[in-house]
C-alpha cells in the first residue's frame, strides 16, 4: 500500500530532485529527508518508473532541422550583398553615363569656353596642354592660337581657343576631319566604347 | 549556465547567422516535445507535429519575449497543434472525442517501448487520468517541469496544477495498489 508523505512541500520537490532541477541546498534537504522517509523514497521510485513508463518516440532531428528557417541574419547578408551588387551596378551605369555626357559636351557644347590642345598640322607637333584653368592655348608654331574670352567656369573636355579664322587651312582642315570623326550624340544607353579619359591639370577631364 | 539561459544563447546565436544553433536548439527539445505529444494521444506523424512545433516557433522568434522559457514555449505550441489537430481529425470523423476505452487501446501500440511490466502499469495508471491531470503529471514526471511553467503552458494557474498533480499522483498509486 504507498501512502503519501504528510509533508506537501516536500514532495513538490521530488520531480525536480529525480530530474536534477534543483539547487544545491534543496538537493541536500531533500537527501536528508529520504533518509527517513519510506514514503518519498517509494514516491521517487514511481516517478522515475513513470519517466520511462512514457516513452519518447523516435523522432528524425535531421529532417527537422533542415525545414527550419534560415538564420534571419544570415538571409539578411544575402539580401544586402544583393541590394549592393545591384546598387554598384547603377551608380557604375549612372557614372559612365555621366562621363560620357561630360566627354561629348567637351566635344560640342563646351568647346568655345574651353581650352586644350590640338594637333598643329602645319608644324607636325602637338600642342602643349594648358596647366592653369584660365591659360590661353598655346599652338607650337607656325600657329599661336590664344583664347581671348575664357569662360569663367572650370574648364573640362577638349577645346581650343581663338578664332576659327586665326587657323590655317592646313589646320581647319585638320579640325574638320576630327569633328567628323565626332559623329557620335549621347545615348540613353550608357556607351560600351568611350574615348580614354584624361584628367587635365586643372581636375577638370579632357577625353582624346 | 541553466536550461533557460542556454536556449537564449543559442536562439541569439542563430539571430546571428548561425544555423548550427537550430540544430542544437532541435537536438535539446526534440525528444521531450516527441514524447509530450505521444502521451497527449498523438500516435501517427509525430515528426510532422514536432517539425511544425518548430519551424513555427522558429518563424516567430521575433515575438519570443522570454516571459516564459523557450522549452515551455516549444510546448505550448506543440500543446496548440495537438489540439488543432483533434479538433480536425473529430470533424473528420464526425464523432466525439476519443472515449477512455479508446485512448488506451492507442496507447497499447506503446507497449513495446516500455521494458518492464511495471513501468506498463504505470503507463496504464497515467492513461486512466482525465486529460488535464495527465498533461499536469506528465510534465512533471517526465521534463520536471516547475507548476508555474507547466501552468503557462496548460493555461491554468500554479495552484490549479499542484492540485491537479496530487490527485494525479494519488490516482495512479491507487490503480497500482488496485492491480
Amino acid at each position: 500500500m504507498m501512502h503519501d508523505c504528510a509533508d506537501g512541500d516536500m514532495r513538490d520537490l521530488l520531480p525536480g530532485y529525480v530530474h536534477g532541477a534543483l539547487s544545491a541546498a534543496e538537493r541536500a534537504t531533500v537527501a536528508a529527508h529520504l533518509e527517513t522517509c519510506a514514503d518519498c523514497v517509494a514516491e521517487v521510485e514511481l516517478i522515475e518508473t513513470a519517466s520511462r513508463a512514457v516513452p519518447a518516440p523516435k523522432v528524425n532531428l535531421g529532417r527537422i532541422v533542415k525545414a527550419l528557417p534560415a538564420a534571419p541574419r544570415g538571409a539578411r547578408r544575402g539580401v544586402a550583398a544583393g541590394r549592393a551588387w545591384r546598387v554598384a551596378a547603377a551608380i557604375g551605369i549612372v557614372a559612365i553615363g555621366a562621363f560620357s555626357v561630360i566627354a561629348l559636351r567637351g566635344f560640342f557644347g563646351a568647346a568655345p569656353r574651353q581650352a586644350a590642345s590640338v594637333p598643329a598640322p602645319a608644324a607636325g607637333t602637338a600642342l602643349a596642354t594648358t596647366d592653369a584653368p584660365h591659360a590661353p592655348i598655346v599652338v607650337d608654331s607656325p600657329v599661336r592660337v590664344t583664347s581671348p574670352a575664357v569662360s569663367s567656369k572650370p574648364r573640362s573636355g577638349i577645346s581650343f581657343g581663338g578664332g576659327i579664322s586665326d587657323l590655317t587651312d592646313d589646320q581647319l582642315n585638320t579640325l574638320l576631319g576630327e569633328l567628323d570623326a565626332l559623329q557620335a550624340l549621347p545615348s540613353a544607353e550608357p556607351e560600351t566604347h568611350l574615348s580614354p579619359i584624361v584628367p587635365m591639370a586643372d581636375g577638370g577631364h579632357n577625353a582624346r | 549556465m541553466d536550461d533557460g539561459s542556454a536556449d537564449v544563447a543559442l536562439i541569439e546565436r542563430w539571430k546571428g547567422g548561425d544555423q548550427r544553433a537550430a540544430a542544437e536548439i532541435v537536438r535539446r527539445h526534440a525528444q521531450a516535445l516527441a514524447r509530450f505529444a505521444a502521451s497527449s494521444g498523438e500516435r501517427e506523424e509525430l515528426d510532422e507535429l514536432v517539425q511544425d512545433t518548430f519551424v513555427r516557433a522558429f518563424n516567430s522568434l521575433e515575438s519570443f519575449r522570454a516571459d516564459s522559457t523557450f522549452r515551455t514555449w516549444l510546448f505550448t505550441i506543440l500543446r496548440r497543434l495537438v489540439l488543432d489537430r483533434k479538433r480536425s481529425e473529430k470533424r473528420r470523423r464526425n464523432q466525439v472525442e476519443l472515449d477512455e476505452g479508446h485512448a488506451i487501446q492507442a496507447y497499447d501500440a506503446l507497449d513495446a517501448l516500455v521494458a518492464d511490466e511495471t513501468a506498463v502499469r504505470v503507463r496504464q495508471a497515467i492513461e486512466r487520468l482525465s486529460p488535464l491531470q495527465k498533461e499536469v503529471f506528465v510534465l512533471r514526471v517526465t521534463e520536471g517541469m516547475a507548476y508555474g511553467e507547466i501552468a503557462t503552458l496548460v493555461g491554468s494557474t500554479e495552484g490549479a496544477c499542484r492540485v491537479h498533480y496530487h490527485n494525479a499522483m494519488r490516482s495512479v498509486k491507487e490503480f497500482l495498489d488496485d492491480a
